[in-house]
């Protein structure tokens, strides 16, 4: 596919405005794109303080990239990219440890848990069970290796496709299919706790 | 096709990835093996409780927050950044810091030539003209003295040849 087959996505018309200097498009763009990469970057590191910072950092990337954005791919592949690259140098230049998931952030409002439970519909026992059932899945994808988080957290929550997929993370599809499934089996291994517990 | 071959073609039988043919393999495969069935099933259960997952909020005021921080970003490159970041890029900085270790040990090394040979001079600009004056006279009338010695020691020495001769006539 080449550039002129991306030209059509509306994203990719967003930042050839803001180039031209429509600062509003790339403040919709941040609008559009922020809680998706910051989700990205949470379950890929775990800590959502970090998740913050490195969100912040891939938007000021986009930002200062504007002046030689070429368009090479769907706008989403490009941004994902970028906070894939910056996740994984923060993790191997820091080597910071996969969170703990019984860890706290401080809002300032207090300690609360990392995952936040809709407490708005569930009553007291439902919360505990659902924030087990939280905590264990996100430390079932921080267990994963690398490569194989990338293409899960891109297929699973971002809907990419193989080819997508394939240029975030430089290699062919095929290799993207079997990344998933191995980390397919490997979630099958670390998530068994939850339907053995019903 | 064995158990462990329908066995890794599952995952993409469940994404319906598969060619026809082994697509319809796998199936009729799960369809007489349990263990096979319950397999696949658990796959799909994990890939499935993946959507369970909360996700989380950024904070409300995150787009305010990015133009301060690219703001505060930019006030901070300033020129003494840029020339570090032109050293770094360019890798000069070695070489930079070889070149003033060797300046610096140049002056060290030719301070004390250098300025020595000019304390003459230095202290001698000091004076003044009348100081400068009898410095001068007192060469000249040193060097006179010596002249006049000179000149005693040589008329001396004709004094005691001309005794010495007159003692000689007389006897």
């Amino acid at each position: 596919m080449g550039p002129s087959d991306y030209l059509t996505d509306p994203d990719v018309q967003a930042m050839l405005a803001f180039q031209q200097g429509d600062k509003r498009a790339f403040e919709q763009l941040m609008i559009k794109y922020f809680p998706r990469v910051l989700n990205f970057i949470f379950r890929y590191v775990g800590d959502r303080s970090l998740a913050e910072d490195l969100t912040q950092e891939v938007f000021i990337k986009v930002y200062k990239s504007a002046p030689h954005y070429q368009v090479k791919s769907k706008l989403s592949t490009w941004i994902f990219t970028i906070a894939k690259n910056i996740s994984l140098n923060e993790l191997r230049k820091h080597r910071v440890r996969i969170q703990s998931l019984d860890a706290t952030h401080d809002t300032g409002e207090g300690h609360v848990q990392v995952q936040l439970a809709d407490a708005n519909q569930l009553d007291p026992a439902e919360q505990i069970l659902k924030s087990e059932k939280n905590k264990l899945i996100r430390q079932a994808i921080l267990d994963l290796p690398e490569n194989q988080k990338t293409a899960v957290l891109l297929r699973r929550y971002e809907q990419f496709s193989y080819d997508q997929i394939a240029q975030v993370m430089k290699t062919t599809p095929k290799a993207v299919k079997s990344l998933l499934n191995r980390a397919k089996e490997n979630l099958r291994i670390s998530l068994q706790k939850l339907w053995k517990n019903g | 096709m064995n158990a462990e071959e329908i066995k890794k073609l599952i995952p993409l039988y469940l994404e319906k990835e598969l060619e026809p043919n082994e697509y319809q393999l796998v199936k009729d495969a799960l369809a007489q093996d349990s263990e096979l069935r319950q397999y696949a099933q658990e796959l799909q259960s994990a890939w499935d409780s993946l959507g369970d997952l909360d996700p989380i909020k950024p904070s409300p005021n995150f787009v305010s927050n990015f133009w301060t921080e690219l703001s505060a970003q930019d006030t901070s490159v300033n020129i003494f950044g840029r020339i570090r970041q032109y050293l770094y890029n360019r890798r000069v900085a070695p070489v930079f810091a070889g070149i003033c270790g060797i300046l610096l040990l140049s002056i060290v090394v030719l301070k004390g030539p250098l300025l020595g040979g000019n304390t003459d001079i230095r202290e001698f600009s000091q004076l003044s003209i009348d100081d400068i004056e009898i410095l001068e006279n007192i060469e000249l009338v040193e060097n006179l003295e010596i002249i006049e010695d000179i000149e005693f020691l040589e008329d001396l020495d004709v004094i005691n040849e001309m005794e010495d001769l007159e003692l000689s006539y007389a006897t």
